[in-house]
């Protein structure tokens, strides 16, 4: 049992009463149906059924309320005017992010565009070094150079975290790349939205990383909007799985962790036999597309509400727990309790840190400076030598 | 990483299709002068053996074939006309020696052609037999001694062959030398009989003698990538036409032999795409060099250059670092058009997080191609495409694999007291051909080789012209915004008072690169001496 938790997040175990309960729960296999079936494209899809443990429910649960009530609280920092510039929120994403985080491990690598707090958390990013960095503090995970669209935790295999739409995807096959020349059998998820679906660049790297059989896994969260579009506005052919021609594809159940889980752990065992594959999660953010956008001017709130009633991931896996007797409604009430406790002290904490020294502004600039000098705005007052 | 090795057990086996018929040049040039250098060999498809410590027709071993045998052996012999016994017979020269001579003259050096017919040894005498040996060693001619030729390196490429009918054994009177030591321009005497010390002795005034080794541009910057996908396994090359085609430039000739698909990799023509994937190959830790044939077709990719390389370090507060070189041609190249002839060095070296390097000289291009490619940081090599055919001499500290020339550090081309001239990449070259006309004016310049774009070396320009007191900046690129602004900037910073006339930019023209020759010409520096018609 130990092993098992070891796969998955320590560092969301703190409080003891649900630190018992995960402990305690039982790691004997559970078979779910996913809701859905797969649709697949050029390829068999993968059995509907997935295998799963209390234990893992229950870590799924835990993880996921962890991300939901993160992405709140930043929702209030960022009101409070604690975060700057943009912050782009990924409530109502979760499951994608928990599903791939079951199926893969810290070898693999991730990368993905903006929207990044949760992927970050699921890569072994800790509530602290997340709320440090969106408040431009100097223990966050980019020492506060960063900000919300740059957390990067190579150690985790996670490589950003980037601002420019669609850049993240050759930059992944060239992760895929690097993985396949030093022949170490592990794969990249390269994560893109519907927005980004229709960059150049996206075909450009997929001819590539088709042609050198390359490890590469595309998965489009689709939550049918880019910014203010929606995706019928935007794409001729919506259907992104499709999209990779001569590359097989298949379209998940974005809001169903298990399904996500499947999808990922196949994609995984194809990618690492036959090249590239491109899954599309059908997903929803509840947020705008950043915290400068309502995101009620182009969708109605009937729309939000409703699929938050129907599909919302977090409540879909509290379901399973009791509807399998993983756990009582009690149990899972304190475990939320819990979960914002621990989020309302990180921020409390993160709060607490200094902003970055003066003289980091010029740390970083290269790894090996030569001694150069840089100047700042007055450059008879600020400069550094670059080491 | 496989080496191409076509010999197995001594003997030559060529895959299907591979023929090995050499030219004479070819067999001097190209393989026993860079097994005399210690240079990487193109295929290594002849084996090494003491030629003559067995009977001709044992050297063929268990082979039939009547072809042609090579071997690379030792030179005893070679500049002399002593015998050479075998263990049953006897090689003996037959006339006199040719000489080969570099078509392109692009090196000093020059091959020696001997030929020797082996004598086979019966009860009382020795009987000619059809077996012939060419025996090529290489020479250097020594100009204090009247251009007589003075053998180096302690190898010999050896053809040895059954004459049949109809086959001439070449035997010709025109450039023939006489290596015999009644000549009165051989000196025997710098061989003696500690062989490995007389061949280090002149091996070493063979280098760095005056008219020391040449080399073009193109071959220096082959030979760094050679030496460093060599000395590193991470390196990888990748761009359109680096593979199968050896390189649109012939710039990465013989690399994919040498390392194999996996490592020399040809990209279809997606900029955008194939940045994208080096970038994140360096990310991972493999250490990328992509080629963008021009400089020009790197804007499709600048995304990637600028936003995923340069600023990475610096966004992640150093966890994600990006070892890798940008290189192609930059610059305006000859009647190629407005697309097709902008230099670049401006954008890029305003970039923080980049490093920018232009190498004007061969030493210039293999020392930076080679600090760059061991750099931890992302490095854009502006190359010049018409400086790749240029040679320029190179000292035996040049040829080392180890060399490296310092990033951030110019040279002093030429020094002078009257004016600085500050360039980069070609103009470098004007600059100096510039030099030598103000010289014949009595103006005494003195030229500066940024090499470096960024960082740029305030230090030494500000010196020199605290020094002279006055400051032309000459690029090939768009005046406005230009590398000549940075420097004129800097040196009004730091050396105001020094300076006793305003800076002068000598620049591109402020227009698209028009394509007929005359207007074209009118669009970039010149250097000469008589004033240009605007």
């Amino acid at each position: 049992m130990a092993m098992a938790l070891t796969r998955r997040n320590l560092h969301l175990l703190c409080p003891i009463f649900s630190a018992r309960l995960l402990t305690t729960a039982s790691t004997s296999p559970i078979t779910i149906e996913t809701s859905l079936p797969f649709t697949a494209h050029n390829i068999d899809p993968p059995s509907r059924s997935v295998q799963t443990s209390p234990q893992e429910l229950l870590s799924f649960f835990r993880d996921m309320a962890l991300m939901r009530r993160m992405e709140i609280a930043a929702d209030s920092l960022y009101k409070a005017k604690l975060i700057r510039g943009f912050c782009h929120l990924y409530d109502g994403q979760e499951a994608v992010a928990i599903g791939m985080e079951a199926a893969i491990t810290r070898k693999d690598c991730i990368i993905t565009a903006y929207r990044d707090h949760c992927l970050f958390l699921g890569r072994g990013g800790t509530l602290l070094e997340a709320f440090a960095e969106l408040m431009g503090r100097k223990d966050g995970c980019s020492k506060g150079k960063g900000g919300s669209m740059h957390f990067y935790k190579k150690d985790g295999g996670f490589y950003g975290g980037h601002g420019i739409v669609g850049a993240q995807i050759p930059l992944g096959c060239g992760l895929a790349f690097a993985q396949k020349y030093s022949k170490d059998d592990n794969v990249s998820f390269m994560m893109y939205g519907d927005g980004a679906a229709n960059q150049g660049q996206l075909f450009e790297a997929l001819n590539m990383a088709a042609l050198w059989d390359l490890p590469a896994i595309l998965v489009c969260e689709n939550n049918h909007y880019g910014m203010g579009t929606a995706e019928w506005r935007a794409a001729k052919s919506p259907a992104y799985f499709k999209r990779g021609d001569y590359v097989p594809g298949l379209k998940v159940d974005g809001m169903d962790a298990l399904a996500v889980k499947q999808a990922c752990k196949f994609a995984k065992e194809h990618a690492l036999k036959n090249g590239p594959i491109i899954l599309e999660m059908d997903t929803y953010r509840y947020h705008g597309h950043s915290m400068s956008d309502p995101g009620s001017t182009y969708r109605t709130r009937d729309e939000i509400s409703g699929i938050r009633q129907e599909r919302d991931p977090v409540e879909r896996v509290r379901k399973l727990i009791l509807a399998h007797d993983i756990a009582t409604e009690k149990e899972m009430k304190d475990n939320e309790k819990e979960v914002r406790k621990e989020v309302d002290e990180a921020i409390a904490k993160a709060k607490e840190i200094p902003s970055p020294d003066p003289s980091e502004l010029f740390t970083n600039v290269y790894v090996k400076g030569l001694g150069v000098e840089a100047f700042g705005a007055d450059r008879k007052e600020l400069r550094a030598v670059l080491p | 990483m496989d080496k191409l090795n076509f010999v197995r057990d001594g003997g030559r086996k060529l895959p299907p299709g591979f023929r090995f018929e050499p030219t004479e040049e070819e067999i001097v040039f190209q393989y026993l002068s860079r097994k005399t250098f210690s240079h990487p060999l193109p295929a290594l498809v002849i084996p090494e053996i003491d030629v003559f410590s067995m009977d001709p027709w044992q050297l063929a071993g268990d082979s039939d074939s009547e072809e042609d045998m090579y071997f690379f052996s030792n030179a005893h012999g070679c500049d002399n006309e002593s015998e050479r016994v075998t263990p049953s017979g006897v090689w003996k020269a037959n006339g006199s020696s040719k000489k080969i001579i570099n078509s392109s003259k692009r090196m000093p050096i020059v091959g020696i052609k001997k030929s020797l017919v082996f004598y086979m040894r019966s009860s009382t005498k020795i009987v000619a037999t059809n077996w012939i040996m060419h025996q090529y060693c290489i020479a250097l001619p020594q100009q204090e001694q009247n251009n007589c030729l003075v053998r180096i390196g302690e190898w010999s490429l050896c053809r040895i062959f059954m004459k049949k009918g109809g086959r001439q054994v070449e035997d010709d009177d025109a450039n023939s030398y006489s290596a015999s030591s009644s000549s009165p321009n051989y000196d025997p005497t710098i061989f003696n009989e500690n062989f490995e010390q007389g061949i280090g002795a002149v091996a070493l005034r063979a280098y760095s003698s005056s008219s020391a080794n040449k080399m073009t541009v193109r071959d220096a910057i082959n030979s760094a990538l050679d030496e460093e996908m060599s000395a590193d396994p991470k390196v990888f090359m990748m761009g359109e036409e680096v593979g199968e085609y050896q390189g649109a430039y012939k710039i990465t000739k013989g690399l994919l032999d040498k390392y194999g698909p996996q490592r020399v990799v040809d990209t279809p023509i997606t900029e955008a795409g194939f940045t994208g994937i080096g970038v994140g190959a360096a990310y991972h830790g493999l250490r990328p060099v992509v080629e963008f044939m021009t400089f020009n077709f790197s804007m499709q990719a600048i995304d990637h250059i600028i936003n995923s390389a340069a600023k990475s370090n610096y966004m992640s507060a150093g966890q994600i670092s990006v070892p890798i070189v940008f290189r192609g041609p930059n610059g305006a190249a000859s009647g190629v058009g407005a697309q097709h002839s902008q230099c670049y060095a401006a954008w890029f070296g305003s970039c923080p997080g980049l490093k920018v390097l232009a190498p004007y000289s061969a030493e210039d291009a293999r020392g930076l191609l080679k600090a760059a490619i061991r750099d931890p940081d992302p490095v854009v090599f502006l190359e010049n495409e018409l400086l790749y055919g240029e040679s320029f001499p190179v000292s035996a500290e040049t040829l080392d694999s180890s060399f490296c020339v310092p990033i951030g550090k110019a040279k002093i081309e030429r020094e002078g007291k009257d004016v600085t001239i500050v360039a980069y990449s070609k103009m470098v070259g004007f600059s100096l051909q510039a030099a030598d006309i103000l010289a014949k004016e009595g103006i005494n310049a003195e030229v500066i080789n940024l090499r470096s774009i960024r960082p740029l070396d305030r230090a030494a320009i500000n010196a020199s012209v605290r020094k002279t007191n006055r400051l032309v900046t000459v690029e090939e690129g768009f005046p406005q915004h230009g590398v000549g602004a940075e420097i004129c900037a800097t040196v009004v910073e730091d050396s105001f008072e020094y300076l006793d006339a305003p800076v002068q930019r000598i620049a591109g023209a402020d227009v698209p690169t028009p394509y007929a020759a005359n207007i074209e010409r009118m669009a970039f520096p010149q250097a000469c001496a008589s004033s240009f018609p605007l």
